[in-house]
């Protein structure tokens, strides 16, 4: 067994050495690099979920070939699902830039999984790439009816947004939010890798800085994406609030994908030092905070619109009550936050892989929900719950597809960056409260 | 080396007439040597070696010893502009609302401006201390307790708005629901009662908390001057002809405020679980006041106060405008009082400029979507609040409106100046960023101003337009309530522990003598 002393020198401000140091403090934790070198089951699983993603691609796209109005369906279903992908990429993205710009010690230990996530961007760009075809040439505003002139023709609210609803800037909108995303998901995997290789500590401080500018361009990309491909699909309507609601479901989201991913390893005897349950308590107070921010922001949007009662409003909330979404409507408030809100709140359930990893998955399932409450009414004719296989196929196709996509880039090197200047704080780390 | 002893030494320096005793050159490029790039290296919290003795006497002795000058002078101010805000809200309820410059259109103006500008200057503190508490941010230990005296001296300044601008201020208990003869209950649909609630809650649980902070370094202050009194007979004297010696009246009301404090490790063990009970409980409360406080405009249906980012918007803007005013004070403080800077470095000030940047740019976010959703919305309403009441000069077209100068101030102070904080020049100098928070001070005053009066000075028929001038009462009023708020921080400094002692000594290097960190 190979192992690296992560005693990172002598520094601080007390200027005395710690030459003598006692026993104990030697014996501080050290890295296991056969726990962080991936095995071969992660590649397979990686494998295997990128097939099971791609089964589901195929039933969507055998749904999708049918037409009518199950052909209709099946674009929202895989829309979702392509959104369900972005928000997983995105939040990956995002979470990794906050920690560089917090200095977080901890952050390192769970950076790596953001790492590959974000930087399989480019996969969820071919999962939209049939989306931006299909609408642009084949289908023509089946999906975005603002695309569909004969649909607008004759709408005053449409003319007066058309410099925006517009298809081909739509097109040219989507390519500049994938650039900003591809280069910097790539050049932050790939300075963390160099790093492992050279153990270049201003690598770190390089991606800092990166991640200063990135976090600006990120929010205004996320936020306007979101207005493209989620908002403009009820293009009368608007909110303010949309980017951030987006933000909140998309980081949440990926968090619960880290956990799961994370904890799988962890208790298949991965990471040794490197995750342990304090580093897994942190992780589940973050999806805790997220779950509670996607509540604090989803409450807000619905409650101001409701309290407010315009109609140009309203009509976003009252297609999805008069389309029968209310059962949908029930189990977020419930399932998004209540339930999680109360189970998170035990701290055993936090630093217990098994629990955590169930409580993720639930929050998967839930994120899963809230896509359906927002894309899915769309399809007016087709009623909630009618050809289930073709939403579940929908979702879980490109979902699972990307997830699989990332656990295998996962696999491809440490899963953990072994030779990150804060990697003695990451051993080190504990939760004394 | 020389004979003068270990303690006399220090005694020099902590008075700073010795020159400090740096082990180590400090690296030129580092600043004060808190500047450190290096991802490898955590700059350290406190300056020069302060063993958990120095920073005692240190902080202890800005509130035994007696003041500079500066201080009397600022009080004297102070007290002064906070006895004329005083007469003026005095004068108003003997004459009535009339004597501000509100009018039936425009019929919330400075009061709710202000209102909502020192409310939300009142969320750093909390921010601080509980949110930064999670987050487990060490470097909050050194300026918690003045942004949280802070806090709360802005809701002091804060609630008084509201209270007197419904008039008859003798009716003010109304808001509580208690029923009284009438049976009238307040509406409990009114955003304006959340209010109460919120801000009432804010104030007990932020008051509590800095109270409860304080508790063992009131005990050390308690403690010191017993100890004084034991080792000698005699010492300055409350009056010339009373022979009640300051350090009995020191022991009595800070042992009266330390609750019995021991220093036992049991009494630590509680102290440390309620802090972070109260650090749980008030996170939620710094996003739920300015929430609230956002929702009395939010909910209604006027063009520029609907609209469903006000929250979140509201509480960035808040921490931006609190970050900013603890800044405004402690940027001078750290000046005047001796060896405040080895608790106050320049990583101190650089992360708070790096908070100012990103809240000034999540503002600056809020403001770009609300733009572009009032263009996107092809509500006519919606575009005429943004783009022509708020961004068009009225000598520019004739659909312009007359206060662009306001909206356009609150860009620059707001959006603009921020952004100086990229450059490490500037978030490093604290000249820089005391230039860059008062711009931002002024900002988010005259972003609670763009909101509320613009929005309402033209309603959606031009005979409902009008104009808002502010009366020299208003003016006073908010002068005045500056001086309430300098008065109140200013006892502070000189009367209670600035620094939280037990929080900093827990972030020097000696407390973790098995860490490196």
């Amino acid at each position: 067994m190979s192992s690296i002393s992560t005693h990172a020198g002598d520094h601080g401000q007390d200027g005395h050495g710690h030459a003598h140091e006692a026993p104990h403090i030697a014996a501080r934790a050290k890295l296991d690099m056969d726990a962080v070198t991936p095995g071969s089951g992660m590649k397979t699983a990686g494998a295997g979920l990128m097939f099971m993603g791609i089964v589901g691609i195929v039933v969507v796209a055998v749904g999708g070939f049918s037409g009518g109005l199950v052909g209709k369906q099946a674009l929202a279903s895989y829309h979702m699902g392509f959104l369900y992908a972005l928000g997983i990429a995105l939040g990956a993205l995002g979470l990794q830039m906050i920690l560089q710009q917090f200095n977080a010690g901890w952050g390192a230990a769970v950076r790596r999984t953001a790492e590959s996530t974000a930087s399989m961007m480019w996969v969820v760009l071919l999962l939209f790439l049939p989306i931006l075809i299909l609408e642009l040439f084949v289908t023509k505003g089946m999906l975005f009816k603002w695309m569909d002139p004969a649909y607008t023709a004759g709408d005053i609210i449409y003319t007066k947004k058309m410099a925006w609803l517009d298809p081909q800037f739509w097109a040219i909108r989507a390519a500049i939010y994938f650039f900003i995303w591809i280069a910097l998901g790539s050049v932050l995997y790939r300075l963390s890798r160099k790093q492992d290789e050279n153990g270049d500590r201003w690598i770190t401080a390089k991606q800092r800085w990166i991640s200063s500018f990135g976090l600006l361009l990120f929010a205004l990309s996320t936020a306007f994406a979101s207005f493209d491909w989620l908002m403009s699909l009820d293009y009368h309507w608007f909110s303010t609030m949309f980017g951030v609601y987006f933000f909140a479901g998309s980081v949440l989201s990926s968090l619960a994908v880290m956990i799961v991913v994370m904890c799988s390893l962890r208790a298949s005897g991965k990471y040794g030092a490197a995750f342990t349950k304090e580093h897994q308590h942190d992780l589940g107070k973050l999806m805790f905070a997220f779950t509670v921010f996607w509540a604090y922001v989803t409450f807000c949007q619905y409650f101001l619109i409701w309290y407010s009662n315009i109609p140009e409003e309203t009509a976003f909330y009252n297609l999805r009550k008069d389309g029968g979404y209310m059962p949908i409507f029930v189990a977020l408030c419930l399932g998004h936050f209540l339930i999680p809100f109360v189970i998170l709140l035990v701290r055993d359930v936090k630093r217990n892989p098994h629990l955590l990893r169930l409580v993720a998955l639930w929050i998967l399932v839930m994120h899963a929900a809230d896509l359906v409450f927002m894309v899915r009414p769309i399809v007016k004719d087709a009623k909630p719950g009618v050809n289930l296989w073709l939403d579940i196929a929908g979702i879980l196709g490109p979902a699972l597809f990307f997830i699989g996509a990332a656990v295998w880039k996962m696999s491809r090197g440490p899963i953990i960056p072994i030779k990150d200047p804060r990697l003695h704080e990451v051993l080190g780390h504990k939760n004394y409260v | 080396m020389s004979a003068i002893h270990p303690d006399e030494i220090n005694a020099g320096r902590l008075s700073g007439a010795l020159p400090l005793d740096r082990p180590q050159p400090i690296d030129e490029r580092t600043g004060d040597g808190t500047l450190i790039d290096d991802p490898a290296v955590r700059a350290p919290l406190v300056l020069n070696n302060r063993s958990f003795h120095d920073i005692t006497n240190t902080v202890c002795g800005y509130v035994e010893q007696k003041p500079g000058g500066w201080w009397y002078i600022l009080l004297f101010l102070a007290a002064n502009i906070a006895g004329l805000g005083t007469l003026m809200i005095v004068y108003l309820l003997v004459t009535g609302v009339g004597v501000w410059g509100l009018n039936n259109r425009v019929d919330w103006a400075w009061d709710i401006t202000n209102f909502v500008f020192w409310i939300g200057i009142g969320h750093a503190g909390t921010l601080i201390s509980a949110i930064l508490c999670l987050l487990k941010q060490k470097w909050r230990t050194s300026i918690n307790r003045a942004a949280e005296a802070m806090t709360i001296f802005a809701v002091i300044c804060a609630g008084t708005f509201p209270g007197i601008h419904v008039g008859r201020m003798w009716f003010i208990w109304m808001v509580f629901p208690i029923p009284n003869s009438n049976a009238i209950w307040p509406n409990f649909k009114s955003p304006l009662l959340w209010d109460v609630f919120a801000v009432s809650t804010y104030f007990t649980v932020s008051a509590l908390f800095w109270f409860m902070g304080m508790i063992p370094d009131l005990a050390t202050l308690r403690d010191r001057a017993v100890l004084r009194m034991q080792a000698s007979k005699d010492g300055p004297t409350v009056l010339p002809f009373l022979s009640l010696r300051v350090d009995q009246l020191r022991a009595w009301i800070y042992g009266f405020l330390a609750l019995g404090w021991r220093f036992s490790s049991r009494h630590w063990l509680h102290y440390e679980k309620a802090y972070l009970l109260l650090a749980g409980v008030s996170t939620p409360l710094v996003l739920s006041v300015h929430s609230i406080v956002s929702f009395d405009f939010a909910t209604s249906v006027l063009p520029g106060w609907h609209t469903t980012i006000f929250p979140p918007y509201f509480v960035a803007g808040a921490i931006f405008g609190g970050f900013a005013m603890v800044l405004l004070l402690m940027i001078p403080a750290r000046e005047l009082y001796p060896n405040m800077k080895d608790f106050i470095t320049l990583r101190h000030m650089e992360n708070m400029a790096k908070i100012l940047l990103v809240t000034g740019s999540m503002v600056g976010f809020a403001y770009a979507m609300e733009f572009f959703i009032a263009w996107y919305s092809a509500n006519q309403y919606e575009a005429d609040v943004f783009i022509w009441n708020r961004v068009t000069p009225d000598w520019l077209h004739p659909r312009g409106a007359p206060y662009w100068w306001a909206y356009w101030a609150m860009i620059f102070c707001n959006v603009v100046t921020p952004q100086l904080f990229w450059f490490r020049k500037f978030r490093t100098s604290p000249l820089w960023i005391f230039v860059v928070c008062a711009f931002v001070t002024v900002g988010m005053w005259f972003e609670r101003f763009v909101i509320i009066v613009t929005s309402l000075h033209r309603a959606f028929l031009p005979a409902q337009w009008g104009m808002f001038f502010p009366s020299i009462v208003d003016i006073m009023t908010f002068v005045g309530t500056c001086g309430i708020f300098m008065f109140l921080f200013l006892l502070f400094l000189k009367f209670l522990p600035a620094f939280a002692m037990s929080e900093i000594k827990n972030v020097t290097p000696q407390a973790s003598p098995h860490d490196h960190h």
